[in-house]
């Protein structure tokens, strides 16, 4: 037992401690510099939305991230790499549009993956450019491991309490229709790739051409991480030589 | 039940915000979190599933420090708002002290709101306790969409709806601009402790 006027003193001390923790004027606010960073951290939005995604898909979420994520190609138009990251993210986001919780599980792990390689290319200052192709080049392998896991329509678990797509419907969202992954590292060759933009009332998915910046920017980048892989092969290949001459 | 060590004078309280999904308990969380993070010294957990994208639940513990010889300790907790996760909502419930409905304001979410809100009773009977008897309030959120000529409830509607019967404390609020978030969780907390109150005496 405690005594009742102890008691009674601890709900009048305690509102008093909560005006005071919770004072919007009084005591410590948040450091100007972390509202500054906060503001200026381009990808903010982008986090939030993906938050939100893997909380519930809604179409409301889904149009705001795809929209997002045309405003940062715009605002990275001229770094190759980030509009690499940012076409994997807008495929996944197209991807996720149109098959909803149906959606292979691997898909939310790499959407987180790929944001969390994209924000640490943004935010680390000084990175080298082998360092920022090499992260890429890891998530774009996740990506189109992804990608073929669905294209061959491989089994995976849903939650128990949900309906099991039947197998028949996998095959059907990979046949190039809305919901099938597309590629992000588009060769030359391939004039065109689909945006999977199908909406509840079966509009025709969008076909973009590559001469739309964006995507021949993504096709710059994925050449030259080619063209990177190539050269270190050759140099490779000359220093074995010189080892063995 | 509050965990309350008279011996090392330590009152621990677990409060959930509860509701319907996107309604806005994540937010509330995030607005206590992003302004007084420092303030109250802590981090916010976000516990997920394996193998699939939901959200298990928030967590924000806090201190709020010594009040009157007692450390009193606060746990807030969010509940996933969709309707398939009941199991998780019902574990989430399990020890709770304390609850705070978020309600979704927008007209289209009426009767998401009144479904929610039965459900919140049919769970909490499960562990045995009544929504007329357990610390609570009720925040009608979003408020802030009317300026952008999205269709509200008017506030007598959602009183009538959710609150005829309970005559709870109700705040209207918007918890992406903070408006009453913070007013929400101090009386919750309030209520909370006054209801220990009844267990020290």
């Amino acid at each position: 037992m405690v005594d009742s006027k102890d008691v009674d003193n601890l709900s009048s001390e305690l509102e008093s401690r909560l005006d005071d923790l919770f004072s919007e004027t009084n005591g410590v606010q948040p450091d100007a510099e972390d509202i500054d960073a906060a503001a200026y951290y381009p990808l903010a939005e982008l986090k939030n939305l993906i938050l939100s995604i893997d909380w519930e898909i809604t179409d409301d979420v889904l149009e705001k991230f795809l929209q997002q994520i045309k405003d940062l190609k715009l605002t990275y138009k001229h770094d190759k790499i980030v509009l690499a990251f940012l076409q994997i993210l807008n495929s996944l986001g197209n991807y996720i549009q149109t098959n909803r919780a149906k959606s292979h599980p691997k898909t939310f792990k790499i959407l987180n993956s790929v944001f969390s390689s994209l924000d640490k290319v943004v935010l680390t200052r000084d990175m080298a450019e082998t360092a920022r192709k090499k992260i890429l080049r890891a998530e774009m392998n996740r990506y189109k491991e992804l990608r073929n896991q669905i294209s061959q329509g491989t089994s995976f678990t849903q939650p128990k309490a949900e309906a099991k797509p039947e197998k028949s419907e996998i095959a059907k969202a990979t046949e190039d229709q809305p919901g099938t992954l597309t590629e992000p590292s588009v060769q030359p060759s391939e004039t065109e790739i689909f945006e999977s933009t199908m909406t509840d009332h079966g509009q025709e998915p969008e076909v973009v051409s590559l001469r739309e910046p964006s995507v021949e920017s993504l096709s710059e980048a994925v050449e030259e991480i080619k063209k990177y892989i190539h050269d270190e092969i050759s140099a490779l290949k000359k220093e074995i030589d010189a080892l063995r001459n | 039940m509050a965990f309350v060590n008279l011996k090392n004078k330590e009152i621990q309280v677990k409060i959930v915000y509860y509701g319907p999904g996107r309604g806005g308990k994540t937010s509330n969380l995030e607005y206590v979190y992003k302004k007084f993070a420092k303030r109250i010294n802590t981090e916010m957990v976000t516990v997920k599933t394996h193998g699939d994208r939901t959200l298990f639940f928030d967590f924000l513990p806090f201190d709020i420090g010594i009040v009157n010889g007692y450390d009193v300790k606060i746990q807030l907790y969010t509940v996933p708002g969709q309707v398939k996760y009941n199991a998780t909502r019902r574990l989430v419930l399990r020890g709770v002290d304390g609850i705070v409905f978020v309600a979704d304001a927008m007209a289209v979410r009426r009767e998401k709101n009144i479904l929610a809100l039965k459900n919140l009773q049919e769970n909490l009977a499960a562990y045995k306790k009544s929504i007329f008897r357990i610390p609570f309030v009720i925040q009608y959120n979003k408020i802030d969409l009317k300026e952008q000529g999205i269709p509200l409830l008017p506030l007598q509607t959602l009183e009538k709806d959710l609150n005829s019967q309970l005559k709870l404390p109700s705040f209207a609020a918007s918890a992406v601009l903070g408006t009453n978030v913070i007013e929400t969780l101090k009386r919750i907390i309030s209520m909370t402790v006054a209801s220990i109150k009844k267990d020290l005496k």
